[in-house]
């Protein structure tokens, strides 16, 4: 089988080869910004509502890194996980909104304000500096599976099992998982027992140790097991073929029509907090993005395979079409919508 | 009623007080999980049928042996249980003061932030434990501040809450700032 | 293995900056673990972000040299205030405490030192030699009704020991496993009893349900005491046992290698299952088993050799799967993370020389522990002289960081002085404290494994029965349960027939 450190390599060189050295263009050109009335004049402190080893913890920790590696200012990371991710919100619109306070969110901040219209909107009610990881979902098995070995086959070895087959991922209700895992199940006609793992480790290891059949993941949380050989993806659930995952079908292509969700990862602050010091801090962290340390910490996380960055503006839009889009899907799954 | 006395029958009433709110209350959060048969409340309420089992055994326990220890038990934290004497009502204000003031320094640290309670909060335990003489209250107080500052926010970094409130955020911003300022003298 | 041994120990040694990191794990993990209020969790989480500018081998050493330090540090608040400095201290507490009553403190202190280094080097050896078969072989056979299982048992061993009725033992055990339930239940994501706080969303954390049950409520005893003109200074007794009276005790110490060994190669329960097991055990063989939670050395002994045994067997499935045992464990991931790199199957590839570098350290932390700690725990003796109306503010505050640093929240600030105020006034009715915390600990843990079995299994018992490890360790935990009901059965009827 493929081999994934092969791959991602050889798209590197590819992409060196075409003249982009580096792999991308800094949309940022002031390298430098004057500190409006001295701001930032202490450490920011930044508000992570997931603990430090997981994929939020990671970037938050990569974009401080970033951020005071070319502002000299440094980042305090404040984590606060639990409530799937509606504790630290919580704690971040009760801080003063006076631009030393941000916070990274994911896209369930958009899928609860889907849900619930009470919870924050994060193109509303806060500005979005950077949204520095896009991300797909792709289905996973172990490499030396003999059961099934592509996608085709797996559908079939699962509606052979009668709904006894079983797919690993995080199904909270509502959830970017749960919602794509009912696209593929309506979609193929096929029953999965869903179980849900909420940390990594452990979700991971069920796939590796054979106590379940599949994974649902994010190719960047997965690598080491696919530069081990240990998995392989069998359906990327993205409109086209990535590159480096050239030999796996998108979900379009395997006949399942629905528009998929993306995971993302940004920084925001709040939308009270002063305009001059909101300008300053989008410089920061969008210039962060371009930092070396940044990319390479991207790279490393598959997150330079489809475009992961948007600006404040590009931002919002995002989000604002997440939000409509989870919205409709909650009220054609009976879910109540507030 | 054996040798049931009132407290062990508080301490029963308290128990089933537990069993019962927590039962009623399982009912807000009582929707199917569509991919698991048990839900969000089968778990806890079979904790809480065999909870209420465990203190009905307890009961009669109680019942036949008192606060006796049960035979071949191990491990037990042996508290002198009838030694305490609260016929002073000073002793019992001392005690109300000191279970209440750590819970009270606990509530303000979202508005007011650690920087500023603390110090407050370390002379007024110290007071507590009946140490009277205010230039060791003082003293110690701020050594202990210092102490705390020194390895959690100058060496550590540590996030310790703000507050949320004017003027106390503004002090611990004030303390940052000189933090900030004090690092960069290295 | 043993070139590999050489290899890493000269890496380790070779470098002034690594040997400086390394004296730093030792002490810091040593010093949080034996300070009352924080442990070594609090050392390791400040530290994380600092990690950075280590190389990986410096950065994922320090945190195994304080895992090895700190778990016996915590021996010694258990030992000395009834304060476990981790949940794989607090079956120390248990003869510990009463030992330090009764001036015997040295003596403890001094098993803790000896049996801590014994448990902990011999678990760094099977380490180095185990770490790849063992991990393989927990990964295909270890999966979700395994660990409920384990969890169940765990918990049926718990609730034995402690508490003044077997009852008590059950109602603390089952207390700890409801509070368990507060926050998002595990398969939906579904809030419960969060009584409309959000915070509770988040759960009870064990950490702060540690620092209230036992430090804030033995502050609370301490003062009750002071109030009522009962205070009694704790007794510093200086005097370490002798070679003689470990060596009498030297099977409860293999016994106890081997449970701490066993339980900590399995992830999520780890080191605290191991030293509740390891007493449990201890208590199960021994003739004179009234004398446990009375001050008896051989409760020291078994606790604490066999949480010091489970440091070296949670390092297996993190190395070599990436899979954390426990709190430590886990934030020893985001070290590696940090440097771009994931513990697991590749790094015994990629990266040896940091396994051994690790595996090196963990082998000189644990022993070191005979040595520096036995320094170190004559100065930490004398804190007990500290008059306690100061001690207790630095204890107060100490702890009230310790829990706020884990994830950031009030909330658990809030849950450590309550579980302070409710353990103050449990601990007097014989209610077994150290059963709540490790229902709170392992109540998610089992709920979560509960589940995921059920929905693999689709339901069908017969198939969860048919995995034979899980079969045995549900009858291992059901014949605990049901010895203690008929003791409790036996004990009514002699009293009934008085």
């Amino acid at each position: 089988m493929k081999n994934y450190i092969g791959l991602s390599a050889l798209a590197g060189l590819l992409v060196m080869a075409s003249g982009t050295a580096s792999a991308f263009e800094c949309k940022v050109k002031d390298a430098t910004m004057a500190k409006p009335d001295g701001f930032p004049s202490r450490a920011l402190t930044m508000i992570v509502p997931y603990g430090p080893a997981g994929g939020s913890g990671q970037v938050a920790a990569a974009m401080a890194e970033a951020v005071t590696g070319h502002t000299d200012v440094a980042i305090n990371r404040d984590h606060k996980p639990g409530g799937s991710g509606t504790v630290g919100m919580t704690a971040y619109m009760a801080a003063p909104a006076d631009g030393y306070n941000v916070l990274e969110h994911i896209d369930d901040a958009s899928s609860a304000h889907a849900l619930d219209s009470s919870r924050p909107n994060p193109a509303a009610d806060l500005v979005p500096l950077v949204v520095s990881q896009v991300t797909f979902s792709q289905v996973y098995i172990r490499t030396n599976e003999t059961r099934y070995t592509d996608w085709t086959s797996f559908v079939k070895w699962v509606k052979a099992q009668d709904g006894k087959a079983t797919i690993a991922n995080v199904s909270k209700e509502g959830s970017m998982e749960r919602v794509t895992m009912k696209f593929i199940t309506d979609a193929t006609g096929m029953e999965i027992q869903q179980i849900s793992f909420d940390k990594g480790a452990p979700r991971y290891g069920a796939l590796l140790g054979g106590q379940v059949d599949a994974l649902f993941e994010q190719p960047g949380d997965v690598r080491k097991f696919l530069d081990a050989d240990n998995f392989k993806p069998i359906l990327t659930i993205f409109n086209e073929r990535p590159g480096v995952f050239a030999d796996v079908p998108t979900h379009k292509e395997m006949g399942m029509d629905f528009e998929p969700l993306l995971r993302f990862r940004g920084f925001y602050v709040h939308k009270d907090a002063p305009a001059d010091r909101v300008k300053w801090l989008q410089w920061a962290f969008q210039r962060g993005y371009c930092q070396d340390s940044y990319q390479a910490f991207n790279e490393s996380k598959f997150m330079n395979v489809i475009d992961s960055y948007r600006d404040t503006a590009g931002a919002i839009d995002l989000i604002n079409a997440s939000v409509d889009q989870y919205r409709e899907v909650y009220k054609s799954m009976g879910m109540d919508v507030k | 009623m054996g040798n049931l006395t009132r407290s062990h029958m508080i301490e029963t009433g308290v128990w089933l007080a537990i069993c019962i709110i927590f039962f009623v209350y399982s009912f807000e959060f009582n929707q199917p999980i569509e991919i698991y048969k048990f839900g969000a409340t089968g778990w806890p309420r079979v904790v809480l049928v065999l909870l209420l089992l465990a203190t009905i055994g307890n009961f009669f326990y109680l019942r036949t042996h008192g606060s006796a220890v049960q035979k071949g038990r191990v491990g037990i934290a042996d508290e002198d249980e009838a030694g305490t004497d609260y016929s002073d009502t000073g002793a019992v204000m001392k005690v109300v003061g000191v279970l209440g003031t750590p819970f009270v320094f606990a509530m303000l640290l979202k508005p007011v932030g650690f920087y500023f309670a603390t110090p407050f909060f370390i002379a007024l335990i110290i007071f507590l434990f009946g140490e009277r003489r205010v230039k060791w209250i003082l003293g110690i107080t701020v050594l202990i501040y210092a102490m705390l500052l020194g390895l959690f926010m100058v060496v550590l970094n540590a996030p310790l809450p703000q507050g949320n409130m004017s003027p106390f955020y503004d002090y611990s911003a004030f303390i940052l700032t000189l933090n900030t300022q004090l690092q960069q003298m290295w | 293995m043993w070139e590999n041994f050489a290899a890493g120990s000269l890496a380790l040694f070779s470098d002034p900056f690594t040997v400086a990191i390394f004296v730093f794990g030792v002490l810091g993990g040593m010093l949080f673990g034996a300070i009352p209020g924080v442990s070594m969790l609090t050392l390791a989480a400040i530290l994380l972000p600092f990690t950075a500018s280590l190389t990986p081998a410096q950065g994922v050493m320090l945190f195994a040299v304080i895992y090895c330090t700190g778990t016996y540090g915590g021996a010694i608040t258990a030992i000395l205030f009834n304060i476990p400095g981790a949940p794989e201290n607090a079956p120390t507490a248990f003869d510990g405490y009463p030992m330090t009553r009764q001036g015997k403190s040295g003596k403890a202190v001094g098993a803790a030192v000896l049996c801590s280094a014994i448990g902990g080097v011999a678990s760094a050896l099977v380490m180095m030699a185990a770490t790849e078969p063992l991990a393989n072989w927990a990964i295909r056979n270890i999966g979700p009704p395994e660990i409920f299982a384990l969890v169940f048992f765990g918990l049926a061993v718990a609730s034995s020991v402690g508490g003044r009725s077997i009852w008590k033992g059950w109602m603390s055990v089952l207390l700890g496993l409801i509070i368990a339930t507060i926050g998002q239940d595990p398969v939906g994501g579904i809030n419960r009893y969060n009584f409309g706080f959000t915070d509770l969303a988040a759960g009870i954390a064990f950490v702060p349900a540690i620092l209230g049950f036992f430090a804030v409520s033995e502050i609370f005893v301490q003062a009750e005491k002071k109030a009522t003109g009962k205070f009694d200074a704790p007794k510093v007794g200086m005097s370490f046992p002798s070679f003689l009276e470990i060596w009498a005790h030297r099977i409860a110490v293999v016994r106890s290698i081997l449970v701490g060994f066993f339980c900590g190669i399995l992830p999520g329960i780890g080191a605290t299952l191991a030293a509740f097991m390891g007493y449990g055990e201890a208590v199960r063989w021994s003739r004179d088993k009234e004398g446990f939670g009375k001050g008896k050395l051989e409760g020291v002994i078994s606790s604490e050799t066999a949480n010091n045994a489970a440091t070296g067997a949670a390092m297996i499935p993190l190395l070599a799967l990436g899979l954390p045992g426990g709190a430590l464990t886990a934030m020893m991931v985001a070290v590696f993370q940090m440097h771009d790199l994931e513990p697991g199957p590749l790094v015994f590839y990629n990266s040896p020389e940091l396994i051994w570098i690790v595996f090196a350290a963990m082998f000189y932390a644990n022993l070191s522990i005979l040595f520096i700690g036995l320094v170190e725990t004559k100065t930490i003796l004398y804190l007990l002289k500290i008059p306690f109306q100061f001690l207790a503010p630095m204890i107060l505050l100490l702890a009230s960081i310790g829990s706020y640093i884990g994830r950031g929240l009030v909330l658990d600030v809030i849950v450590m002085f309550g579980a302070g105020i409710i353990g103050f006034l449990l601990r007097r009715s014989g209610y077994s404290i150290p059963g709540i915390v490790l229902g709170i600990i392992l109540g998610k843990i089992g709920e979560q494994n509960f589940a995921q079995g059920m929905q693999m299994v689709h339901y069908d018992l017969g198939t969860y029965f048919s995995r034979p490890i899980c079969l045995i360790l549900i009858v291992a935990g059901a014949l605990t349960l049901l010895a203690g009901i008929y003791k409790a059965v036996g004990s009514s009827r002699s009293t009934a027939s008085q």
